[in-house]
Protein backbone atom coordinates (compact mmCIF):
# COMPACT_ATOMS: atom_id res chain seq x y z
CA UNK A 1 0.00 0.00 0.00
CA UNK A 2 1.42 3.41 -0.76
CA UNK A 3 2.22 5.43 2.48
CA UNK A 4 -0.22 8.09 3.49
CA UNK A 5 2.11 11.37 3.01
CA UNK A 6 2.56 9.93 -0.25
CA UNK A 7 -0.81 10.08 -1.28
CA UNK A 8 -0.88 13.69 -0.33
CA UNK A 9 2.30 14.52 -2.05
CA UNK A 10 0.88 12.67 -5.48
CA UNK A 11 -2.46 14.77 -5.37
CA UNK A 12 -4.12 16.41 -8.17
CA UNK A 13 -3.83 19.82 -6.19
CA UNK A 14 -0.23 19.15 -5.97
CA UNK A 15 0.20 18.94 -9.50
CA UNK A 16 -2.17 21.94 -9.96
CA UNK A 17 0.62 24.14 -7.69
CA UNK A 18 3.82 22.76 -8.86
CA UNK A 19 2.58 23.16 -13.28
CA UNK A 20 3.04 27.33 -12.83
CA UNK A 21 6.39 27.69 -11.46
CA UNK A 22 7.40 25.35 -14.00
CA UNK A 23 5.74 27.07 -17.12
CA UNK A 24 7.17 30.28 -15.97
CA UNK A 25 10.92 28.28 -16.31
CA UNK A 26 9.95 27.83 -20.40
CA UNK A 27 8.03 30.81 -20.75
CA UNK A 28 11.27 32.64 -19.69
CA UNK A 29 13.49 30.42 -22.23
CA UNK A 30 11.17 30.99 -25.14
CA UNK A 31 11.00 34.81 -24.87
CA UNK A 32 14.43 35.23 -23.94
CA UNK A 33 15.25 32.73 -27.21
CA UNK A 34 13.11 34.79 -29.15
CA UNK A 35 14.64 38.23 -28.21
CA UNK A 36 18.52 36.97 -28.83
CA UNK A 37 17.55 35.31 -32.71
CA UNK A 38 16.37 38.23 -33.13
CA UNK A 39 19.23 40.31 -32.24
CA UNK A 40 21.94 38.12 -33.08
CA UNK A 41 21.83 39.18 -36.46
CA UNK A 42 22.00 42.79 -35.84
CA UNK A 43 25.26 42.54 -34.08
CA UNK A 44 26.92 40.12 -37.15
CA UNK A 45 25.87 36.56 -35.43
CA UNK A 46 24.79 34.89 -38.82
CA UNK A 47 21.38 32.85 -38.11
CA UNK A 48 23.91 29.57 -39.04
CA UNK A 49 26.06 30.03 -36.42
CA UNK A 50 23.13 30.38 -34.08
CA UNK A 51 21.83 27.34 -35.44
CA UNK A 52 24.88 25.55 -35.21
CA UNK A 53 24.61 26.91 -31.18
CA UNK A 54 21.60 25.29 -30.12
CA UNK A 55 21.94 22.18 -32.50
CA UNK A 56 25.12 21.16 -29.92
CA UNK A 57 23.88 22.06 -26.84
CA UNK A 58 20.33 20.27 -27.72
CA UNK A 59 22.53 17.24 -28.09
CA UNK A 60 25.14 18.29 -24.87
CA UNK A 61 21.81 18.44 -23.04
CA UNK A 62 20.25 14.67 -23.52
CA UNK A 63 22.67 13.44 -21.15
CA UNK A 64 23.05 15.52 -18.44
CA UNK A 65 19.06 15.57 -18.30
CA UNK A 66 18.74 11.90 -18.07
CA UNK A 67 21.42 11.83 -15.62
CA UNK A 68 19.14 13.87 -13.67
CA UNK A 69 15.88 11.58 -14.53
CA UNK A 70 17.81 8.74 -12.76
CA UNK A 71 18.29 10.89 -9.65
CA UNK A 72 15.11 12.04 -9.79
CA UNK A 73 13.96 8.47 -8.94
CA UNK A 74 15.28 8.31 -5.40
CA UNK A 75 13.63 11.88 -4.78
CA UNK A 76 10.45 10.60 -6.53
CA UNK A 77 9.85 7.58 -4.09
CA UNK A 78 10.70 10.20 -1.25
CA UNK A 79 8.59 12.92 -2.02
CA UNK A 80 6.57 12.06 -4.44
CA UNK A 81 6.34 12.79 -8.44
CA UNK A 82 5.05 16.46 -8.59
CA UNK A 83 7.42 18.00 -5.69
CA UNK A 84 10.67 16.42 -7.36
CA UNK A 85 9.54 17.20 -10.61
CA UNK A 86 8.87 20.89 -10.03
CA UNK A 87 12.03 21.00 -7.90
CA UNK A 88 14.59 19.53 -10.43
CA UNK A 89 12.94 21.88 -13.45
CA UNK A 90 12.95 24.74 -11.38
CA UNK A 91 15.88 26.24 -9.56
CA UNK A 92 16.91 23.33 -7.52
CA UNK A 93 19.70 20.18 -8.69
CA UNK A 94 19.39 16.47 -7.60
CA UNK A 95 22.61 17.41 -5.40
CA UNK A 96 20.78 19.62 -3.11
CA UNK A 97 17.08 18.86 -3.26
CA UNK A 98 17.64 15.26 -1.72
CA UNK A 99 19.60 16.16 1.55
CA UNK A 100 17.33 18.77 2.34
CA UNK A 101 14.35 16.76 2.23
CA UNK A 102 16.15 14.23 4.27
CA UNK A 103 17.17 16.97 6.35
CA UNK A 104 13.76 18.34 7.32
CA UNK A 105 12.29 15.02 7.79
CA UNK A 106 14.98 13.89 10.20
CA UNK A 107 14.40 17.08 12.41
CA UNK A 108 10.59 15.83 12.60
CA UNK A 109 12.07 12.61 13.74
CA UNK A 110 10.97 10.67 10.66
CA UNK A 111 12.65 9.11 8.03
CA UNK A 112 11.81 10.17 4.16
CA UNK A 113 10.11 6.64 2.29
CA UNK A 114 9.28 5.36 5.32
CA UNK A 115 5.93 4.45 7.72
CA UNK A 116 6.91 6.98 10.20
CA UNK A 117 7.23 9.86 7.68
CA UNK A 118 3.97 11.77 8.59
CA UNK A 119 2.13 14.42 6.51
CA UNK A 120 3.71 17.33 8.86
CA UNK A 121 7.03 16.12 8.46
CA UNK A 122 6.62 16.04 4.28
CA UNK A 123 5.33 19.81 4.34
CA UNK A 124 8.14 20.59 6.24
CA UNK A 125 10.48 18.85 3.78
CA UNK A 126 8.33 21.05 0.98
CA UNK A 127 8.88 23.94 2.90
CA UNK A 128 12.63 23.53 3.53
CA UNK A 129 13.19 22.91 0.09
CA UNK A 130 11.52 26.56 -1.10
CA UNK A 131 13.15 28.70 1.61
CA UNK A 132 16.72 26.58 1.00
CA UNK A 133 16.17 27.87 -2.63
CA UNK A 134 14.72 31.54 -2.85
CA UNK A 135 18.56 32.94 -2.31
CA UNK A 136 19.63 31.35 -6.09
CA UNK A 137 16.25 33.26 -7.33
CA UNK A 138 16.45 36.48 -5.80
CA UNK A 139 20.29 36.77 -5.70
CA UNK A 140 19.86 36.44 -9.59
CA UNK A 141 16.79 38.76 -9.71
CA UNK A 142 18.66 41.17 -7.96
CA UNK A 143 22.03 41.52 -8.62
CA UNK A 144 23.01 39.65 -12.16
CA UNK A 145 22.95 43.13 -14.01
CA UNK A 146 25.45 44.22 -11.24
CA UNK A 147 27.73 41.58 -11.76
CA UNK A 148 28.76 43.24 -15.67
CA UNK A 149 29.83 46.22 -13.94
CA UNK A 150 31.64 44.22 -11.39
CA UNK A 151 33.12 42.25 -14.10
CA UNK A 152 33.95 44.92 -15.90
CA UNK A 153 35.56 46.60 -12.95
CA UNK A 154 37.96 43.83 -11.71
CA UNK A 155 38.47 42.84 -15.87
CA UNK A 156 39.69 46.78 -15.99
CA UNK A 157 38.57 46.59 -19.78
CA UNK A 158 40.88 43.89 -20.52
CA UNK A 159 39.37 41.47 -22.74
CA UNK A 160 42.62 39.03 -21.96
CA UNK A 161 41.85 39.52 -17.89
CA UNK A 162 37.73 38.85 -18.81
CA UNK A 163 38.94 35.53 -21.02
CA UNK A 164 41.27 34.92 -17.99
CA UNK A 165 37.90 35.30 -15.45
CA UNK A 166 36.35 32.72 -17.08
CA UNK A 167 38.64 30.68 -17.23
CA UNK A 168 39.33 30.60 -13.44
CA UNK A 169 36.07 30.59 -12.80
CA UNK A 170 35.57 27.41 -14.82
CA UNK A 171 39.48 26.22 -13.23
CA UNK A 172 38.43 26.27 -10.20
CA UNK A 173 34.89 25.38 -9.89
CA UNK A 174 35.74 22.19 -11.64
CA UNK A 175 38.96 21.28 -9.94
CA UNK A 176 36.84 21.51 -7.00
CA UNK A 177 34.03 19.11 -8.20
CA UNK A 178 36.52 16.40 -10.16
CA UNK A 179 38.23 15.90 -6.38
CA UNK A 180 35.37 15.52 -5.10
CA UNK A 181 34.91 12.56 -6.90
CA UNK A 182 38.51 11.25 -7.51
CA UNK A 183 39.30 11.67 -3.76
CA UNK A 184 40.13 9.45 -1.40
CA UNK A 185 42.66 8.33 -4.16
CA UNK A 186 41.60 4.63 -5.34
CA UNK A 187 42.96 3.23 -8.19
CA UNK A 188 40.08 0.88 -8.93
CA UNK A 189 37.88 3.93 -8.57
CA UNK A 190 35.19 4.29 -11.43
CA UNK A 191 35.01 7.67 -11.12
CA UNK A 192 38.72 8.16 -11.28
CA UNK A 193 38.59 6.33 -14.51
CA UNK A 194 35.77 8.33 -16.20
CA UNK A 195 37.80 11.59 -15.02
CA UNK A 196 40.94 10.63 -16.48
CA UNK A 197 39.59 9.08 -19.94
CA UNK A 198 37.24 12.34 -20.52
CA UNK A 199 40.61 14.65 -19.56
CA UNK A 200 42.63 12.68 -21.86
CA UNK A 201 40.33 12.96 -24.46
CA UNK A 202 39.68 16.42 -23.84
CA UNK A 203 43.27 17.18 -24.53
CA UNK A 204 43.44 15.10 -27.43
CA UNK A 205 40.31 17.12 -28.88
CA UNK A 206 41.45 20.35 -28.10
CA UNK A 207 45.06 19.69 -30.39
CA UNK A 208 42.73 18.35 -32.87
CA UNK A 209 41.08 21.15 -32.98
CA UNK A 210 43.85 23.62 -33.19
CA UNK A 211 45.32 21.56 -35.87
CA UNK A 212 41.51 21.32 -37.77
CA UNK A 213 39.69 24.48 -36.84
CA UNK A 214 37.30 23.85 -39.17
CA UNK A 215 36.00 20.83 -37.89
CA UNK A 216 32.47 21.07 -37.51
CA UNK A 217 31.71 17.09 -35.21
CA UNK A 218 34.32 18.37 -33.15
CA UNK A 219 33.08 21.53 -32.19
CA UNK A 220 29.52 20.72 -32.16
CA UNK A 221 30.03 16.89 -30.60
CA UNK A 222 32.94 17.40 -29.09
CA UNK A 223 32.23 17.91 -25.23
CA UNK A 224 29.04 15.05 -25.81
CA UNK A 225 31.85 12.42 -26.63
CA UNK A 226 33.98 12.84 -24.00
CA UNK A 227 31.67 12.72 -21.93
CA UNK A 228 30.62 9.09 -22.83
CA UNK A 229 33.82 8.20 -23.15
CA UNK A 230 34.29 8.78 -19.42
CA UNK A 231 31.39 6.89 -18.71
CA UNK A 232 32.14 3.95 -20.94
CA UNK A 233 35.59 3.42 -19.64
CA UNK A 234 34.36 4.43 -16.16
CA UNK A 235 31.83 1.04 -16.49
CA UNK A 236 34.51 -0.93 -17.43
CA UNK A 237 36.42 -0.08 -14.21
CA UNK A 238 33.01 -0.79 -12.33
CA UNK A 239 32.81 -3.96 -13.86
CA UNK A 240 36.58 -5.28 -12.98
CA UNK B 1 25.34 46.90 -40.07
CA UNK B 2 23.57 48.77 -37.19
CA UNK B 3 26.55 49.44 -34.32
CA UNK B 4 27.03 46.40 -32.29
CA UNK B 5 27.50 47.64 -29.14
CA UNK B 6 24.59 50.02 -29.21
CA UNK B 7 22.00 46.73 -30.06
CA UNK B 8 24.01 44.90 -27.43
CA UNK B 9 24.17 47.59 -24.03
CA UNK B 10 21.57 50.06 -25.52
CA UNK B 11 18.41 47.63 -26.08
CA UNK B 12 19.13 44.07 -25.77
CA UNK B 13 20.77 44.12 -21.93
CA UNK B 14 17.88 46.53 -20.89
CA UNK B 15 15.24 44.51 -21.90
CA UNK B 16 16.69 41.19 -20.75
CA UNK B 17 17.55 42.67 -17.34
CA UNK B 18 14.28 44.68 -16.87
CA UNK B 19 12.18 41.00 -18.24
CA UNK B 20 14.49 38.63 -16.69
CA UNK B 21 14.26 40.14 -12.96
CA UNK B 22 10.17 40.74 -13.04
CA UNK B 23 10.12 36.97 -14.45
CA UNK B 24 12.94 35.62 -11.22
CA UNK B 25 11.03 37.81 -8.98
CA UNK B 26 7.61 36.42 -9.95
CA UNK B 27 9.31 32.67 -9.42
CA UNK B 28 9.92 33.65 -5.75
CA UNK B 29 5.75 33.52 -5.48
CA UNK B 30 5.79 30.57 -8.11
CA UNK B 31 7.91 28.99 -5.42
CA UNK B 32 5.62 28.64 -2.76
CA UNK B 33 3.11 26.83 -4.56
CA UNK B 34 3.43 23.51 -3.05
CA UNK B 35 3.07 24.83 0.29
CA UNK B 36 0.35 26.46 -0.34
CA UNK B 37 -1.04 23.55 -1.82
CA UNK B 38 -0.46 21.90 1.80
CA UNK B 39 -1.75 24.42 3.52
CA UNK B 40 -5.16 24.22 1.65
CA UNK B 41 -4.80 20.53 2.26
CA UNK B 42 -4.58 21.72 5.80
CA UNK B 43 -1.35 19.97 6.22
CA UNK B 44 1.05 22.21 8.02
CA UNK B 45 5.23 22.23 8.49
CA UNK B 46 6.63 21.48 12.11
CA UNK B 47 7.80 25.06 12.56
CA UNK B 48 9.96 24.16 15.11
CA UNK B 49 11.92 21.58 13.22
CA UNK B 50 11.56 24.00 10.26
CA UNK B 51 13.43 26.51 12.06
CA UNK B 52 15.63 24.06 13.80
CA UNK B 53 16.52 22.86 10.37
CA UNK B 54 16.49 26.38 8.35
CA UNK B 55 19.55 27.43 11.09
CA UNK B 56 21.17 24.36 9.94
CA UNK B 57 20.11 24.12 6.33
CA UNK B 58 20.68 28.18 5.10
CA UNK B 59 24.51 29.36 5.94
CA UNK B 60 25.65 26.55 3.61
CA UNK B 61 22.73 27.51 0.90
CA UNK B 62 23.77 31.15 1.16
CA UNK B 63 27.84 30.60 0.28
CA UNK B 64 26.07 28.34 -2.60
CA UNK B 65 23.93 30.63 -3.40
CA UNK B 66 26.53 33.99 -3.56
CA UNK B 67 29.77 31.95 -4.92
CA UNK B 68 27.30 30.25 -7.99
CA UNK B 69 26.23 33.50 -9.61
CA UNK B 70 29.73 35.19 -9.46
CA UNK B 71 31.85 32.16 -10.80
CA UNK B 72 29.83 31.04 -13.74
CA UNK B 73 28.71 34.37 -14.51
CA UNK B 74 31.70 34.91 -17.35
CA UNK B 75 30.25 31.83 -18.67
CA UNK B 76 26.41 32.18 -18.58
CA UNK B 77 26.38 36.02 -19.48
CA UNK B 78 23.05 38.11 -17.99
CA UNK B 79 20.37 36.51 -19.97
CA UNK B 80 22.05 33.10 -18.82
CA UNK B 81 22.57 33.85 -15.63
CA UNK B 82 18.73 34.51 -15.09
CA UNK B 83 17.86 31.49 -17.51
CA UNK B 84 20.00 29.35 -15.05
CA UNK B 85 19.30 30.57 -11.74
CA UNK B 86 15.34 30.24 -12.53
CA UNK B 87 15.53 26.79 -14.03
CA UNK B 88 18.75 25.06 -11.67
CA UNK B 89 20.69 22.50 -12.57
CA UNK B 90 23.57 25.29 -13.02
CA UNK B 91 27.00 23.42 -12.85
CA UNK B 92 25.75 20.21 -14.73
CA UNK B 93 23.48 21.60 -17.09
CA UNK B 94 23.25 24.93 -18.15
CA UNK B 95 27.19 25.92 -17.82
CA UNK B 96 28.53 22.95 -20.20
CA UNK B 97 25.36 24.24 -22.71
CA UNK B 98 26.71 27.69 -22.89
CA UNK B 99 29.85 26.64 -22.88
CA UNK B 100 29.39 23.80 -25.94
CA UNK B 101 26.83 26.32 -27.83
CA UNK B 102 29.67 29.74 -27.32
CA UNK B 103 32.43 27.26 -28.90
CA UNK B 104 30.47 25.37 -31.09
CA UNK B 105 29.75 28.96 -33.09
CA UNK B 106 33.35 29.81 -32.64
CA UNK B 107 33.22 32.90 -29.90
CA UNK B 108 34.55 33.61 -26.77
CA UNK B 109 32.92 32.94 -23.46
CA UNK B 110 31.95 36.56 -22.05
CA UNK B 111 32.36 38.43 -25.30
CA UNK B 112 29.67 39.73 -26.59
CA UNK B 113 28.34 37.65 -28.97
CA UNK B 114 29.15 34.38 -26.77
CA UNK B 115 26.65 35.63 -24.99
CA UNK B 116 24.32 35.39 -27.74
CA UNK B 117 24.97 31.50 -28.53
CA UNK B 118 25.50 31.05 -24.98
CA UNK B 119 21.83 32.23 -24.42
CA UNK B 120 20.40 30.28 -27.02
CA UNK B 121 22.59 27.44 -25.41
CA UNK B 122 20.76 27.73 -22.20
CA UNK B 123 17.39 28.55 -23.96
CA UNK B 124 17.77 24.88 -25.85
CA UNK B 125 18.66 23.04 -22.66
CA UNK B 126 15.86 23.99 -20.60
CA UNK B 127 13.33 22.72 -23.46
CA UNK B 128 14.96 19.67 -23.62
CA UNK B 129 15.79 18.87 -19.77
CA UNK B 130 12.10 20.05 -18.99
CA UNK B 131 10.83 18.09 -21.31
CA UNK B 132 12.97 14.78 -20.42
CA UNK B 133 12.30 15.38 -16.67
CA UNK B 134 7.98 15.65 -17.71
CA UNK B 135 8.82 12.17 -19.05
CA UNK B 136 11.00 11.05 -16.78
CA UNK B 137 8.32 11.95 -13.70
CA UNK B 138 5.49 10.32 -15.92
CA UNK B 139 7.55 7.08 -16.78
CA UNK B 140 9.16 7.06 -13.51
CA UNK B 141 8.07 4.32 -10.79
CA UNK B 142 7.51 1.80 -14.20
CA UNK B 143 11.07 2.49 -15.22
CA UNK B 144 12.58 2.91 -11.80
CA UNK B 145 10.75 -0.85 -11.24
CA UNK B 146 12.93 -2.18 -14.98
CA UNK B 147 16.07 -0.66 -14.90
CA UNK B 148 18.69 -2.82 -13.09
CA UNK B 149 20.57 -0.88 -10.43
CA UNK B 150 23.88 -0.83 -12.59
CA UNK B 151 22.11 0.90 -15.43
CA UNK B 152 21.74 4.17 -12.90
CA UNK B 153 25.21 3.56 -11.33
CA UNK B 154 26.61 4.02 -14.86
CA UNK B 155 24.71 6.71 -15.65
CA UNK B 156 25.98 8.39 -12.60
CA UNK B 157 29.41 8.49 -14.24
CA UNK B 158 28.43 11.00 -16.92
CA UNK B 159 28.75 13.76 -14.22
CA UNK B 160 32.55 12.95 -13.17
CA UNK B 161 32.87 12.79 -16.88
CA UNK B 162 31.48 15.75 -17.83
CA UNK B 163 33.29 17.68 -15.00
CA UNK B 164 36.44 16.64 -16.06
CA UNK B 165 35.93 17.72 -19.21
CA UNK B 166 34.90 21.00 -18.73
CA UNK B 167 38.02 21.35 -16.53
CA UNK B 168 40.38 20.65 -19.49
CA UNK B 169 38.46 22.41 -21.56
CA UNK B 170 38.57 25.93 -19.37
CA UNK B 171 42.87 24.34 -18.45
CA UNK B 172 43.61 24.90 -21.87
CA UNK B 173 42.51 28.40 -21.93
CA UNK B 174 45.32 29.12 -19.34
CA UNK B 175 47.30 26.30 -18.96
CA UNK B 176 49.71 27.45 -16.58
CA UNK B 177 47.09 28.71 -14.83
CA UNK B 178 45.40 25.00 -14.87
CA UNK B 179 48.84 23.20 -13.51
CA UNK B 180 49.31 25.59 -10.59
CA UNK B 181 45.32 25.68 -9.57
CA UNK B 182 44.14 22.31 -9.72
CA UNK B 183 46.98 20.88 -7.32
CA UNK B 184 45.80 23.54 -4.78
CA UNK B 185 42.33 22.59 -5.26
CA UNK B 186 43.36 18.72 -4.77
CA UNK B 187 45.23 19.38 -1.66
CA UNK B 188 42.61 21.84 -0.15
CA UNK B 189 39.85 19.07 -0.38
CA UNK B 190 41.93 16.51 0.87
CA UNK B 191 42.85 18.18 3.85
CA UNK B 192 39.29 19.08 4.03
CA UNK B 193 38.09 15.16 3.88
CA UNK B 194 41.12 13.88 6.43
CA UNK B 195 39.29 16.48 8.76
CA UNK B 196 42.11 19.16 9.38
CA UNK B 197 39.79 22.00 9.52
CA UNK B 198 37.10 20.32 10.68
CA UNK B 199 33.73 19.30 9.44
CA UNK B 200 32.10 22.74 10.20
CA UNK B 201 29.77 24.92 7.68
CA UNK B 202 32.90 27.39 7.68
CA UNK B 203 35.77 24.96 6.06
CA UNK B 204 32.55 23.00 3.84
CA UNK B 205 32.04 26.58 2.42
CA UNK B 206 35.26 27.87 2.71
CA UNK B 207 37.04 25.42 0.10
CA UNK B 208 34.75 25.76 -2.91
CA UNK B 209 35.07 29.74 -2.71
CA UNK B 210 38.88 29.27 -2.22
CA UNK B 211 38.87 27.42 -5.20
CA UNK B 212 37.15 29.12 -7.87
CA UNK B 213 37.41 33.10 -5.87
CA UNK B 214 41.23 31.82 -5.92
CA UNK B 215 41.56 30.82 -9.96
CA UNK B 216 39.47 33.96 -10.68
CA UNK B 217 41.52 36.04 -8.88
CA UNK B 218 45.25 34.34 -9.39
CA UNK B 219 43.65 34.49 -13.41
CA UNK B 220 42.99 38.21 -13.28
CA UNK B 221 46.43 39.16 -11.71
CA UNK B 222 48.26 36.94 -13.93
CA UNK B 223 46.76 38.52 -17.01
CA UNK B 224 47.66 42.04 -16.07
CA UNK B 225 51.37 41.07 -15.35
CA UNK B 226 51.53 38.85 -18.35
CA UNK B 227 52.52 35.48 -16.35
CA UNK B 228 50.13 33.37 -18.31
Amino acid sequence: MQLEYLTTANSMIMWIACIPAVLLVLFQAFIFLKRTWATGPRMGVPVEKMKEAAKSSLIASIGPSIVVVSGMFSLLASVGGPLSWMRLAYIGSVMYELPTAERAAMFCGSTLGTDNMTEAAFATAAWLMTIGCLGWIIISALFTDKMEVLRDKIAGGSMDAVAALTAGGGIGGFAYMVAMRCIPFNPMSSNLWAVLASAVFTVWLNLYMKKNPTAKWAQQFGMTISMFIGMAVGAIALFI
Amino acid sequence: MENKTNVFRGEYLPWIIKTGRATNLLGVLLCFGPCLALALMGVWPNWTALSAAMIVQLPGNLVTQIREPISYFTVLGVPGTYMAFLSGNISNMRVPCASIATKSAGYVEGSDEGTITATIGIAVSTFVSTIILTIGVILGSWLLSILPPIVTQILNLLLPALFSTLLINYGMMRPKLFFIWTPVCFILYYFYIIGTWGYGTLATAAIPIISAFGAMGLGVVGSKKGWF
